[in-house]
């Protein structure tokens, strides 16, 4: 492999800007279409196309980055949010009709996040369990995938990148006391 | 008869107004087979969006007119281009 920018870099990068454009302009025409008329089933369909244009972007920065770690990363935000604006799409196909429908709209996008549904069910986790600082370990350990999953959402921001290193640092040293918890537990009887 | 969409009815009204201008909606309701408390509702709602105006009758005790806003004409025009891909994606 070369550097990102060798002919099949290029090659991505010049087919994924010409996706994104072509998405940006359907998601909005639709979105124009759906402010007009607030018909639900253009609104489901305006956002898969919003997410099917970030996943777009997304993908050609990651195209152009020299650093292989953040590059990686991109590259799977990009299949999560085309994963959520399927998601979406697929949901508007089949129950468009109900107004009320919107408020799943955020967590299909937190679904499409596999930090976010270690958050959910890490949070779900900590609430259920008795121990007192296991309960707080685990809460600990939840808001650290919270904050991943916020920072690979803002991914393309200064703020998601600060949000994503201080959140690894956090999730390093909650997985430690998690892990030293446990054998104190199984160790000193 | 297949269950139409929102998104269906709304555009079979605003097709309905485009081509028939000053249209009553009892008239509108017969036209798109649809009730006409069903259509009265979607009217309304259409109405206080800004895309359909009702104007009032030239004949005594005869029912409102219905005119498409620029706003609703250019809605109309998009809803036409967008027709086939809606189509494809089974939302109409």
């Amino acid at each position: 492999m070369g550097s990102p920018l060798d002919f099949y870099g290029i090659t991505l990068l010049v087919l994924n800007t010409i996706s994104f454009v072509l998405f940006l302009y359907i998601s909005i025409f639709f979105t124009r279409s759906y402010l007009r008329a607030k018909i639900e089933s253009l609104g489901f369909f305006s956002l898969s196309f919003i997410l099917l244009t970030l996943s777009r972007l997304i993908s050609a920065v990651s195209t152009a980055l020299e650093d292989p770690k953040l590059s990686l990363a991109m590259h799977t935000l990009s299949s999560s949010t085309a994963s959520a604006a399927f998601l979406i799409m697929l949901f508007s196909i089949r129950f468009s009709e109900r107004e009320e429908v919107f408020i799943v709209v955020p967590p299909l996008i937190a679904l499409s996040f596999p930090d976010l549904i270690s958050f959910a069910l890490s949070f779900v986790t900590s609430l259920l369990v008795k121990g007192k600082y296991l309960k707080n370990y685990i809460l600990m350990l939840s808001i650290t995938f919270l904050l991943r999953g916020v920072g690979s959402l803002l991914m393309l921001t200064q703020l998601g990148l600060y949000l994503i290193i201080f959140s690894e640092f956090l999730m390093a040293l909650a997985t430690l006391l998690f892990a030293l918890y446990h054998l104190k537990k199984v160790i000193v009887v | 008869m297949k269950k139409r969409s929102r998104l269906e009815l709304i555009m079979e009204i605003l097709e309905a107004i485009n081509s028939e201008e000053g249209i009553s909606p009892t008239w509108l309701s017969i036209k798109v087979n649809l009730s006409y408390d069903r259509v009265k509702k979607i009217l309304d709602d259409l109405i206080a969006r800004g895309l359909v105006e009702s104007l009032p009758s030239d004949e005594r005790k005869g029912s409102a007119k219905l005119v498409l806003t620029t706003k609703g004409v250019e809605l109309v025009k998009e809803l036409r281009k967008m027709k086939s891909l809606l189509r494809d994606y089974g939302l109409l």
